[in-house]
């Protein structure tokens, strides 16, 4: 994706790393700040996509969390972020957008890697009725739309990608980070109008393939903002699907797909099994077999309110 | 006829009617549908395919003997190359 941004060209210039290494961010984790150097030039862009991710200034947490920071390094224009909890060195990064996305990453992992009861999971999270409703699914499976066609239609939107389990209450709870959601252009031809004016009305920064929204605090859960989790919805796109039709699905099954979707940089293998097991034996899970979002966010309305 | 038996260190995990098992040496996690969890609990007493085709066939008389054996083998060729069983004599 060639995604052009007045920010990216600014950083694109910062070649001296040494220079940009001399500044640091330090942003709020769940028990001590997160500190990233040589971001400075990210900073603008960064903070477009985590608008609420709360900046520390207070120097105790900031030294405390200086230990270990995340490293930004620019040169040549291309960008390299290495992580004391994820392994980013295969990264070689040209594009502002990238950079900023692959930051948040090892900003989420630096922010779960704070708590054994915390972790990742890479799926789109909606508040429907009481609870929240976790979707996951492989790549292009419709987390995005899913969780912002929800939104559109008046539930409360918490992420679109990632969303922070916490696995220390007796129900597991998601936590939101506040990440502003990103759609693809041009949107699915069955898009309603509505839910066009909905992007158009929350459309913060566009590409030619890409839009990231910014939702208002009445559409989106806040930063830390948590809500029990209701269930899990496994999505699975099939376009000769006729009606939406939500089964349940069985445990195991699901544990492998949670698996896949699981992130928790101080869990082993171990750890991660624990993880989902737990999740899954906690909350209802279900599979949506589906071929439009905008019929089935219908379903889902229906099902949890 | 080669007899296989569970290699040690393999941390089991039940879900349901499955099961999941963690490999000790590389941390790799391991799905086991019915017929791969039947066997492994089978191997807590090291056995040959045939004597694994005979326990199976009693338990499943129903099943063509011949695909029985079949799909043994290939759910002990997956349970070898997982590192979750080891030939033992």
């Amino acid at each position: 994706m060639a995604c052009r941004t007045e920010s990216e060209t600014t950083a694109s210039q910062a070649t001296d790393s040494q220079a940009a290494d001399s500044q640091t961010l330090v942003l709020a984790g769940p028990h001590h700040g997160i500190t990233v150097t040589g971001a400075k030039e990210l900073e603008s862009f960064l903070f477009e996509l985590i608008p609420d991710w709360p900046r520390l200034t207070d120097e105790t947490e900031a030294d405390q969390a200086a230990i270990d920071p995340i490293a930004v390094k620019s040169e040549d224009g291309h960008w390299r972020i290495s992580s004391p909890h994820v392994d980013l060195e295969e990264f070689d990064l040209d594009d502002g957008y990238m950079v900023a996305n692959t930051l948040i990453g090892a900003l989420i992992a630096g922010y779960v890697a704070q708590d054994e009861n915390l972790a990742s999971l890479h799926a789109g999270a909606v508040r429907i009725g009481d609870g929240l409703i976790i979707m996951l699914g492989d790549n292009l499976s419709g987390k995005s739309t899913f969780s912002t066609v929800l939104a559109a239609r008046g539930q409360k939107f918490f992420t679109d990608d990632r969303i922070v389990l916490d696995l220390s209450t007796d129900r597991p709870a998601g936590r939101s980070l506040a990440i502003a959601p990103k759609l693809r252009l041009p949107l699915p031809e069955e898009a309603d109008e509505d839910y066009r004016d909905f992007v158009d009305d929350n459309s913060l920064l566009t590409w030619p393939e890409m839009t990231v929204l910014r939702l208002a605090p009445d559409l989106a859960a806040e930063f830390g903002g948590s809500l029990p989790i209701t269930a899990i919805v496994h999505l699975r796109r099939d376009t000769k699907a006729g009606q939406p039709t939500l089964t349940t699905m069985p445990r195991p099954a699901m544990i492998l797909v949670l698996l896949e979707q699981i992130f928790a940089p101080h869990f082993n293998q171990q750890g991660e099994l624990a993880a989902c097991v737990r999740l899954a034996g906690d909350v209802d899970c279900w599979q949506l077999d589906y071929a439009s979002a905008f019929d089935a966010a219908e379903t889902l309305i229906a099902h949890f309110s | 006829m080669s007899r296989y038996r569970r290699r040690p260190g393999i941390n089991e995990t039940p879900v349901e009617e499955e099961l999941f098992l963690i490999a000790g040496d590389s941390g790799d996690i391991f799905h086991l549908d019915q017929l791969a969890m039947s066997i492994w609990r089978a191997l807590e007493q090291p056995s040959s395919i045939a004597e694994l085709s005979a326990l199976f066939a009693e338990a499943f008389p129903d099943v063509d003997p011949g695909i029985l054996t079949k799909d043994l083998a290939a759910a002990i060729e997956t349970l070898l190359n997982g590192d979750l069983i080891e030939v033992c004599d």
